[in-house]
């Protein structure tokens, strides 16, 4: 595991085709729980959290941070902050037309319902384009 | 004795066959190379929920979870995961000799049959075994997204109690020559086993922490970890199963294209021999045909 001597918190985000993002030296990591809104600064006890669909903001020295992370959970131990989401997008990565065109498509279905529209679904294809959107910097 | 010419005609074609399956082993072997890779950078994130689950397991010990509950198993679902091509040796096969080693005996309505590989769909339909779902398009370089469909269905099914277990069907990959036709159960989930020898590690501030001394503080609750984490280990299951898979596919290809380039040298060899033979033979003949003629004009 990473040595933190120099840096306050360790922060990785692991998706199953691997490692996608890694910083030391965060100062606080702002994520969205099943149960409402967290952070996490250094020395805080061990934590384990199940994520919604929601940007997850990585604060440090140089700035903040947002990256697209798609469920998932956050684990923190001894000063290292593991995002564990079935996936994740950093905002270079975000194709910004096809998230405006998921939006759209979802705000749609949940405007005019119909008895065959899976409205969790759409829902949950609204936050995605939403989270997009908002880590690209286009809401 | 073939003439000359038939000879020369068989060499090209083996020789055209010898560049095609020279350059499928190439690309097997370019592939294979990223399917390890795949496969490897998929490992931190299933130990990891993996971990989660057992820590989580432990701080909840009344759980309970339709998908870990144990039942009477009347009908077992197989998820089977063989390739869309062939042309890889016995990797096809040996899925499907341990499909049938598995369900063999058994009365076709305590079996469903999840296929995923065009092959495993053609050998099984020429046998008449009825298959419950079908896919393809994926064999060779599965993505998440894939195991997602296929884990949400198998859990689905399961829910619903129209299978009361679910075995996966899979080829676990050692090395490009080294593959073995794997069975293990993804539903219910197992309990996971109890805490391994603690590590210890140093914090910033120098206190010695022992890895998993203290509990975690779960958020919102350890059952609604456990909620979202147990759909997700399935997931990773068959993920890490489908990654195998493909890798143990490219690597069988690679052999047995390797294995047919090796034959067609050998066998170039051989024909060389044959028509060099034929050759003499007709430069024999025709010098006797003259010195025969020669000799009748005397």
């Amino acid at each position: 595991m990473a040595d933190t001597l120099v840096s306050p918190l360790h922060v990785e985000i692991i998706t199953p085709d691997g490692p996608i993002y890694t910083k030391d030296g965060a100062t606080m990591v702002v994520a969205r729980a099943v149960d409402g809104e967290f952070a996490v600064m250094k020395n805080h006890l061990p934590l384990a959290a199940a994520l919604r669909i929601s940007p997850v903001r990585i604060k440090s020295a140089e700035g903040e941070e947002e990256i697209a992370v798609f469920g998932g959970f956050l684990e923190m131990e001894n000063n290292c902050v593991n995002i564990i989401a079935p996936l994740a997008e950093l905002a270079s990565t975000i194709d910004v037309a096809r998230a405006e065109a998921a939006r759209k498509r979802a705000e749609e279905r949940l405007a005019n319902r119909t008895a065959d529209i899976d409205v969790e679904r759409a829902i949950r294809a609204l936050q995605r384009a939403l989270t997009r959107l908002h880590v690209a910097g286009k809401l | 004795m073939e003439s000359t010419r038939d000879i020369k005609g068989r060499i090209k074609s083996v020789t055209n066959i010898q560049q095609i399956t020279k350059a499928m082993k190439m690309v097997a072997a370019a592939r294979l190379r990223k399917a390890e890779e795949k496969a490897h950078g998929a490992r931190p994130y299933a130990d990891k929920v993996e971990e989660l689950l057992r820590r989580a397991s432990s701080a909840a010990p009344g759980y309970s979870n339709p998908l870990l509950a144990e039942r009477e198993t009347k009908v077992t679902g197989y998820l089977i995961i063989c390739g869309d091509k062939g042309l890889a040796g016995a990797y096809n096969s040996n899925v499907m000799k341990q499909t049938l080693a598995e369900i063999a005996g058994k009365d076709p309505e305590s079996y469903r049959l999840y296929v995923c590989g065009k092959q495993a769909r053609n050998y099984l339909k020429f046998r008449g075994y009825r298959m419950d779902s079908y896919h393809f398009g994926f064999s060779d370089k599965p993505s998440a997204d894939d195991s997602i469909a296929l884990a949400k269905e198998v859990i689905g099914l399961f829910d619903k109690g129209e299978i009361d277990e679910v075995k996966i069907i899979y080829t676990k990959f050692y090395t490009a020559l080294r593959q073995q036709v794997t069975v293990t159960r993804l539903l219910p989930i197992e309990a996971p086993e109890a805490e391994e020898a603690a590590e210890e590690t140093t914090t910033s501030d120098g206190i010695r922490v022992t890895k998993g001394e203290v509990p975690y503080i779960f958020m919102p609750d350890a059952a609604a970890v456990l909620d979202n984490l147990l759909p997700e280990y399935v997931q990773v299951q068959i993920y890490s199963a489908m990654l195998q898979s493909a890798a143990s596919e490219l690597g069988s290809r690679m052999a047995a294209m390797s294995a047919a380039t090796d034959n067609a040298t050998e066998r170039i060899a051989d024909l060389n021999l044959s028509y060099n033979k034929a050759r003499q033979a007709q430069v024999t003949n025709e010098i006797s045909e003259i010195v025969g003629g020669a000799n009748a004009l005397e």
